[in-house]
């Protein structure tokens, strides 16, 4: 059943329980469509629960998400072909090759033979892997996982794309590429949702951001309000999620 | 144009993948492939011959004889379904080729992520084995009142049993994802005592077609063939394989068919529930428990950055599958002694082996348990002969821990020498296990999986250590009980082997020491790709 509404992404009531942890309180979102949305916590705040029950990896203990009008509970399948994921843990085979890894995906999206292969030799050039094509995940840098991991979540063109820390771990030269690209999925309009913790990223590219703190939403606000209030991002973020350590480190005398 | 379905797409990526993680693997860390594929191979040849035998049976006219093996082959088979593949590993690790947990963001229906868990599972050698003995099984249908039927019947069989077999791993691998399914896991280790208890307390007669278990003078009838109303009768005309020669002898054909269907109809649905359980709710993190500060003071007389690594190590060694299981085995070879001391002499050297057995992959493990811990150790101001020594220490901690009930009823039962000789075989074997095992663990280093079985491949190579041990303690001890008299001789014997042992194991402990300062990168590298 297709929920027919302007938003990319209705989080609803998410909540999500580990044994007698909550580790997401059900927490409400709405994402428009075409939205650059930065999703900001401290860590151990829910950020990675939150992004794998939206995209299906993780089954939520209550509520649902709506993506692209469609169920991640009831209509996972729908609701998956629409999306694009890097998760956290990247999902890859260590023992398939940067190539084949894409050439599988293209498959199991659907893409005609030559429409992987254009796609894939374009995702490794633009993202410097194409030397590197035959090389084993497992024997690959962190970096270069990484930026395989992106190349996977885009080869099919996802209309709503999550992205877990992609900035973290990438050599500069690789964020830069990868923030232009972003950039131009946005314009496009794509959805992108996208956790980091290098907030001078995410003050550049989103416009959207929400706080989530000991798995509850501390701020949900567009970046232009923040900005309007004269306050920066991280001036929101240690608001919200409060400057827990503070001048503590003052009593360490001995250090 | 007809689409190829998704399984079938990614066949070639799927043997890519397992194949390419084996070579990587090499021959030492596919010791327990190997083993298995052995075991399971002797299986075949077993299934083959009782086949033909069973074909001859059924053309000679010797029908009931037949049947009889026939069942007994169709058995075999659904047994090597069930537990090989759990001796290969996949319980929990789901196969190491293209696992459907990680395809969990891509829009693959539940049929899909199914075919693909089980075409993943097919590509692998144990399983062409067991196919290979499937097919065997088949033999003696050709030659059945219902060839044709019996044959369908057969196939229906053979699906069931691998999706059953396929089921009872995944159920197995989500009980253990959480805390709840741990403690369930305990609780049905310590139920295996029961039956040992029973056989300990009383006596069961197996006679032609009947088992009768007797106590105290009293005897109770447990299954007879000649009566129809038995219970036991009754479940086992459920029994698949006997549904399938049912089919086959022209009985009941449209039944058997129907209900063989049904059970391989209920095992797909078990089979892609639990997939789908296992893929949603992945393993949580396991947290520390408190007090451990409070022990690692405790633990005097080590050097002070030793201590608390040892504790570690004993905390981290306490939460496998095989320390569960050796506690709850030790524990019924405890009751069996306590009860029938007449059995010690075999009962305790029995239980000893099986414990230093079932700890032998320990110290084959890489330093922690996890993988990237290996690194902290070097941070730490202490020698790699120190290293290995925590680890040694947490290993030997563990087999007393399972031995020392066991040696307390051997000697309240009037067994004090043959504990003593127990004791200190143990001990050599031990020692020997542990001073090829830290080289082992440094030429590959593997981490270990808490609440599993073992580490991803070490029970083959533990297996073998073990056995290399055993193979000079055992006719030492038989040299020494002959030359000697008896038992004293024996523990004299043992107590020299100790010796020898110790002496093997302390010098081997400094140049495998050295040895592991020296492979960081090595270790750094074979750990990364786990």
């Amino acid at each position: 059943m297709n929920i027919m509404t302007n938003m990319s992404i209705e989080i609803r009531d998410l909540a999500k329980t580990f044994g007698k942890k909550e580790a997401v309180r059900g927490i409400n979102l709405t994402i428009p469509k075409g939205s650059f949305f930065g999703f900001l916590g401290p860590n151990g705040a829910g950020k990675t629960t939150t992004i794998r029950m939206i995209t299906g990896l993780l089954a939520p203990t209550n509520g649902d998400a709506i993506l692209d009008g469609h169920s991640i509970v009831r209509e996972s399948l729908a609701a998956k072909q629409r999306i694009g994921v890097m998760p956290d843990d990247l999902a890859l085979f260590d023992r398939l090759s940067l190539w084949e890894h894409l050439t599988m995906v293209g498959s199991i999206h659907g893409l005609s033979r030559d429409d992987t292969h254009t796609r894939a030799e374009g995702l490794l050039k633009i993202l410097g892997l194409w030397d590197d094509r035959g090389a084993f995940a497992g024997d690959s840098s962190h970096g270069m996982r990484k930026k395989l991991a992106l190349a996977l979540a885009l080869i099919h063109n996802p209309s709503i794309l999550f992205l877990d820390e992609p900035f973290e771990g990438i050599d500069p030269l690789a964020g830069k590429v990868l923030r232009r690209l972003l950039q131009r999925m946005s314009e496009r309009g794509t959805t992108i949702f996208l956790t980091s913790h290098i907030l001078e990223i995410i003050e550049k590219l989103v416009d959207h951001v929400a706080i989530i703190v000991a798995g509850e939403i501390a701020l949900d606000s567009p970046l232009a309000d923040l900005a309007a209030e004269g306050r920066t991002l991280e001036e929101a973020f240690v608001n919200a999620a409060g400057d827990a350590a503070g001048d503590s480190e003052m009593d360490l005398t001995w250090l | 144009m007809v689409m190829k379905p998704i399984a079938l797409s990614l066949l070639p990526y799927m043997w890519r993948a397992w194949w390419r993680k084996l070579e990587q693997r090499g021959i030492w860390h596919g010791a327990n492939t190997a083993t298995v594929v052995a075991l399971a191979f002797a299986g075949l040849i077993a299934i083959m011959v009782s086949s033909i035998f069973a074909l001859k049976s059924l053309r000679s006219g010797s029908t009931a004889q037949g049947m009889m093996i026939l069942e007994f082959c169709l058995n075999s088979v659904l047994m090597g379904w069930l537990f090989i593949p759990i001796m290969v590993g996949a319980a929990t690790a789901e196969g190491r080729g293209l696992q459907p947990v990680r395809l969990g963001q891509y829009p693959l229906k539940s049929g899909d992520l199914l075919a693909i868990g089980l075409l993943g599972r097919l590509i692998q050698p144990v399983y062409w084995i067991l196919i290979g003995a499937s097919l065997c099984a088949l033999l003696p249908l050709t030659a059945v009142a219902q060839p044709a039927a019996g044959l369908a019947a057969a196939g229906l069989f053979l699906v069931f049993s691998s999706l059953l077999a396929w089921s009872f791993e995944l159920f197995g691998s989500a009980l253990l994802s959480s805390r709840h399914g741990r403690e369930m896991m305990m609780l049905g280790v310590l139920l295996l005592m029961v039956p040992m208890l029973l056989l300990a307390i009383g006596d069961f007669a197996l006679t032609d077609r009947a088992v009768t278990f007797t106590f105290a003078d009293r005897s109770w009838l447990l299954v007879n063939e000649n009566a129809s109303d038995g219970l036991l009768l009754r479940m086992r005309v459920l029994s698949p394989s006997l549904l399938v020669t049912g089919v086959a002898e022209g009985s009941a054909v449209a039944r058997g068919i129907l209900l063989l269907t049904l059970a391989t109809g209920l095992s797909a649905v078990l089979a892609g529930f639990s997939l789908r359980r296992v893929m949603l709710h992945p393993p949580g993190s396991l947290r520390s428990r408190k007090g451990g500060t409070r022990t690692i003071g405790k633990l005097r007389g080590l050097p002070v950055e030793m201590g608390p690594l040892v504790i570690k190590e004993i905390r981290y060694l306490t939460r496998t599958l095989d320390h569960l299981m050796g506690v709850g085995l030790g524990l019924a070879a405890l009751i069996w002694i306590l009860i029938r001391p007449e059995h010690m002499r075999l009962v305790l050297p029995l239980a000893a082996m099986y414990t230093v057995f079932n700890q032998s992959a320990i110290p084959l493990n890489t330093f922690g348990l996890d993988g990237p811990g290996a690194d902290r150790y070097r941070l730490i101001p202490i020698s790699g002969r120190q290293v290995l020594l925590t680890k040694n220490l947490a290993y030997f901690a563990l087999v007393a821990i399972h031995m020392i009930p066991l040696v307390l009823a051997g000697i309240l039962k009037g067994g004090t020498l043959l504990a003593l000789s127990t004791v200190l075989a143990t001990g050599a074997v031990c020692l020997v296990t542990a001073a090829g095992g830290n080289r082992a663990s440094i030429s590959s280093p593997a981490p270990r999986a808490f609440f599993n079985f073992d580490s991803k491949e070490q029970t083959g190579g533990g297996l073998s250590l073990f056995l290399a041990a055993l193979v000079w303690v055992v006719p030492a001890g038989v040299f020494f009980a002959l030359v000697g008299t008896g038992l004293w001789a024996v523990a004299l014997g043992m107590f020299i082997l100790l010796i020898i042992a110790w002496f093997i194991y302390w010098s081997r402990l400094g140049s495998t020491g050295r040895s592991f300062e020296e492979s960081a990168e090595t270790m750094r590298a074979q750990l990364g790709r786990e």
